[in-house]
């Protein structure tokens, strides 16, 4: 854990340093281009993912296996049981830039929105465990133990379902300032809005308790059919400021300022998301709850089927607004080139060398996985597992990556309208909540109203 | 006590639920009215759901009054009692934020109307030296209802939904109107025609100070220009109604009332704002202090009313025979000196908290009911809706502008102390933690600050309360004692 605090601090850092540049980054020399508007859309589905696996799977084993052969070989290691597995996967992602200049600045205007769903369904018949709780044996991994537990079966023959679906949806509007006299950025500022909707619908349910160390404790299995929603809505905006960001015509070393305030407009919370990767993400991040949030705020957070604004809750109860976070750092930026001779401004915090590096790049861009692999916390990509990751990148070719051109041309601007007008429309829906008024206190409601008409009828003919 | 006596009696106790529901209707969704709407679409108007309420009771409270001037009290407590059912009944069943909202209106309605009613009653019913036991009962209803409501929405919102509290109060106030409907004695009414304008302006009078109170601390400043203009159009309307109400044959406000009245009047104004419109900040201290356990926080207003039960008991049988100036005075030093104490100790630990409270009950219980008492002996009983309805809306008003006023203060005070925090990337190993630490030691600055805004507010109450004490001694020459010297009073009549 505290290993991973510094990453926490890099992985925030780039986070905010990374809001500026994506303006500027494209394949098209954007940064140094006249008024011009145009995007890009790209998107992985389905199938490009069996693609890409028959592809790796062709280059690790000699032998092309697609994502059914390999749930297919997966599932036969259970003989005896009926087991299927039906994976979704959609993805789509679109830039939308307009570049004008006014006087002597020029405006990069960027609309970069995108979503991932991510499904998988379950079914599986057979003799499964009966409902109780199983200990494990020595040494036992957590994985270990759940195969174990789920093939005692006691006898009985068991339908079991599983159905789970995540869907994520980013919507950036960043607006980018750079003098042209200067060539600085003069200021930049961004708008995001983030849902995540994750539902889980089962027939039954695995309580797995862990030590410390991660070791399992105990599993327990329950059957019943269960419902999870764990949905979160961030939107925020931060405007930038920079001293000294030269991106047109720098060169050598220098040092600049860079400052950001950040404003959540809303923060919303289910109570399934509260309840569980709320506190571990902010516990993770080091928000060390315990104690901390008045006990109040969180029965109220996740004792509600809706999403609430965890930041309103807060304001009402304590009468504290949460404030605008001001961050401010020293940087010392260079005019630097890769090895395929891209020009780029290098930005390291000043006086840490071996500290992260950000590239603005200044034509030309290229992903570089590898950089932005390690730049996720040690607790959420561990690093033997972002090894594994560039493997099959560099498998894939994808370990650097150019960014795809931006392109101006119907075609592509529909598609971007598609992506656009689905971000929005899904946001909007799943903020939305479902109405359902109990059905004991329509009883009730109507039950009193026909007591009170009757009360009312019986005094109006006695008199009043 | 003979059969009639023990059905007024009776009739007194449903008055009292009626009382008990229309106080609880206020608080019960003050803290946490996110969580409170929650299965509802979201909505800006929230806060409607809390101000609506009180607004619309405020404003029905002197019509009410007069209204059972004109019509006798059981009709114009069927219909209150009528719209406050059928007005919760249907909050049970809201389908948006807004529509909750108007719901909340109309019950707001209904509950100023048994409000006064209930008030109004005791005064029309009970000769002077009787009403003393009844306006206890209505008293502890009234403050039983608006202390513990938030602890009880909370409970039943936590335990079943948000629509229990209308459920339960809707059966309050039904069982409490049958009661009162089946024991109650006609009460004569008048044959006076209402003035519809002069009432109008009244309502329009006393629904734009409660608009104020609610508006003025969310939406603006108190020393702004939106709160000038606010003042002034209420000074309009005040100026209004009073012109209406003294053309008018048949006022809404008893536009003519004597030196002594007006005094009470105005005690009752000031004591309701520097006493009652304080507690909420008491409340929501509390709740700070106790990590936000709603429930023990809310256990600490049983010492404030301890402390007011003793001498608001003693008071209201005995302010007849000895005029109220004794009580308002004894009343007047003590809620000074407990505020005093207030401030120099209440934040030092609970036993203190305890103390302070319970002192501050003790000098409140020497002077709210003995004040009303001593009204109503000095009005004669046709009238006694419109006085004690005018008397009732302004220590509401009363409530509200001391809510309002040491909510602005605390604002202040708040965005006086916040400070704005910068993290340096440079100078910090983990901007994570450190906006967690920043956030945190924010939550407790604004305890901190609301503390110091409470305490500060609490001494400049206390100048008051104590400066309150000379009005209190001038009572001396229109005293009810002095009208019990020289035989009947109004109020017997």
């Amino acid at each position: 854990m505290c290993e991973s605090k510094p990453r926490i601090a890099a992985a925030l850092m780039a986070a905010i340093m990374l809001l500026s540049p994506v303006p500027i980054l494209s394949g098209c020399s954007d940064a140094e281009s006249p008024a011009e508007e145009y995007g890009a859309e790209f998107g992985i589905d389905y199938g490009s993912v069996d693609g890409f696996v028959r592809t790796v799977t062709g280059a690790l084993m000699g032998k092309e296996i697609g994502i059914d052969g390999l749930i297919e070989s997966f599932l036969s290691r259970y003989p005896g049981y009926e087991l299927s597995l039906i994976p979704g996967m959609d993805s789509d992602f679109a830039i939308k830039r307009t570049i004008g200049e006014s006087g002597s600045e020029r405006r990069i205007a960027d609309r970069i929105a995108g979503y991932v769903e991510l499904s998988a369904d379950f079914a599986g018949r057979g003799n499964f465990p009966g409902e109780g709780t199983y200990l494990p044996a020595e040494g036992e991994t957590v994985s270990d133990l759940v195969e174990r537990a789920m093939l005692s079966g006691d006898g009985t023959e068991r339908d079991l379902r599983l159905g789970i679906s995540f869907r994520l949806y980013f919507d950036a509007d960043i607006l980018t300032l750079i003098d042209l006299g200067s060539g600085e950025i003069s200021g930049a500022s961004v708008k995001l809005r983030m849902m995540s909707v994750e539902k889980d619908r089962s027939n039954f349910g695995l309580d797995i308790v862990q030590k410390e160390d991660g070791s399992p404790e105990s599993l327990s299995v329950r059957y019943g059919t269960a419902a999870y929603t764990s949905n979160m809505f961030v939107s925020l905006g931060a405007d930038l400021s920079f001293t000294g960001l030269r991106i047109l015509g720098g060169s050598g070393s220098w040092d600049l300022q860079a400052g950001m305030t950040a404003h959540v407009d809303e923060f919303l919370v289910s109570s399934d998301f509260a309840d569980s990767a709320l506190s571990k993400a902010l516990d993770m991040a080091g928000f060390d709850l315990g104690g901390k949030l008045p006990r109040l705020i969180m029965n109220i957070i996740t004792s509600s089927d809706r999403m609430l604004d965890l930041f309103d809750t807060i304001d009402s109860l304590t009468g504290t607004e949460i404030p605008d976070v001001h961050l401010r750092a020293d940087l010392t930026a260079s005019d630097a080139a890769d090895d395929s001779g891209r020009r780029y401004t290098s930005l390291r915090k000043t006086g840490d060398e071996s500290g992260m590096e950000i590239r603005i790049p200044h034509s030309s861009y290229a992903v570089d996985f590898d950089r932005l692999l390690r730049l996720v916390p040690n607790y959420i990509l561990p690093e033997e597992k972002a090894d594994k990751i560039l493997l099959v990148l560099a498998i894939l070719g994808w370990d650097t990556r150019e960014i795809l051109d931006l392109r101006d041309d119907p075609e592509t601007s529909e598609s971007i309208g598609n992506v656009f007008d689905k971000v929005d429309r899904e946001i909007e829906d799943d903020k939305k909540y479902e109405l359902s008024i109990p059905a004991e206190y329509i009883c009730i409601a109507a039950a009193g109203l026909a007591a009170l008409l009757a009360g009312a009828a019986f005094i109006w003919r006695r008199g009043i | 006590m003979n059969a009639e006596e023990k059905k007024r009696a009776v009739a007194m106790w449903g008055l009292a639920l009626c009382l008990l529901s229309a106080a609880a209707g206020w608080m019960f969704m003050r803290f946490g009215q996110a969580w409170s709407i929650a299965d509802l679409p979201q909505s800006d108007s929230v806060g409607w759901i809390v101000s609506a309420y009180i607004i619309a009771e405020v404003m029905m409270i002197p019509v009410a009054g007069k209204a059972a001037d004109r019509f006798g009290c059981r009709p114009v407590l069927a219909l209150g009692s009528f719209v406050f059912i059928l007005s919760s009944l249907l909050c049970t069943v809201s389908l948006t934020v807004g529509m909750l909202a108007t719901l909340r209106l109309a019950q707001g309605a209904g509950a100023g109307i048994m409000l006064a009613i209930a008030f109004t009653a005791v005064g029309k019913l009970y000769e002077p030296s009787k009403r003393g036991k009844c306006h206890e009962l209505m008293t502890a209803a009234f403050a039983i209802g608006s202390l513990f409501a938030s602890a009880a929405g909370y409970y039943l919102t936590d335990t079943f939904n948000w629509r229990a509290g209308f459920v339960v109060l809707s059966a309050m106030a039904g069982a409490g109107f049958a009661v009162a409907w089946k024991f109650l004695p006609p009460t004569s009414g008048s044959e006076e025609k209402t003035d519809i304008a002069d009432t109008a302006a009244v309502a329009l009078l006393f629904g734009t100070a409660a608009l104020y109170t609610q508006t003025v601390n969310d939406k603006f400043d108190l020393l702004s220009v939106p709160s000038a203009v606010f003042a002034a159009a209420i000074i309009a309307l005040a100026a209004l109604a009073l012109a209406l109400g003294k053309r008018s044959g048949n006022p809404a406000l008893p536009v003519r009332m004597g030196g002594f009245e007006k005094k009470l009047m105005f005690l009752m104004f000031m004591f309701s704002m520097c006493g009652l419109g304080l507690i909420q900040y008491f409340f929501k201290l509390y709740l700070a202090y106790y990590e936000f356990d709603i429930y023990a926080a809310s256990s600490y207003f049983l010492l404030l009313i301890l402390g007011a039960a003793g001498p608001s008991m003693l008071g209201c049988r005995k302010v007849f025979a000895t005029g109220v100036r004794p009580w308002v005075l004894t009343g007047s030093a003590i809620v000074a000196a407990s505020l005093i104490i207030t401030h120099f100790i209440a934040d030092k630990g609970t036993l203190q908290f305890g103390i302070s409270l319970f002192l501050f009950g003790l000098g409140l219980g020497f002077i709210v009911t003995e004040v009303l008492c001593s009204l109503q002996t000095v009005v004669e009983k046709k009238d006694m809706g419109q006085h004690t309805g005018c008397l009732m809306a302004i220590r509401m008003i009363g409530i509200l502008v001391g809510n309002a006023v040491v909510g602005s203060y605390i604002s202040e005070v708040l965005h006086g102390s916040r400070v704005t925090r910068v993290i340096d990337l440079n100078a910090t190993g983990n901007a994570l933690e450190e906006m967690a630490s920043n956030f945190f030691s924010d939550i407790r600055q604004a305890s901190a600050s609301l503390d110091e805004g409470l305490m500060a507010s609490v001494l400049i109450m206390a100048a008051v309360a104590a400066a309150l004490a000379a009005v209190a001694y001038a009572l001396e020459k229109d005293d009810v004692s002095a009208l019990r010297r020289d035989g009947e009073s109004p109020g017997e009549r």
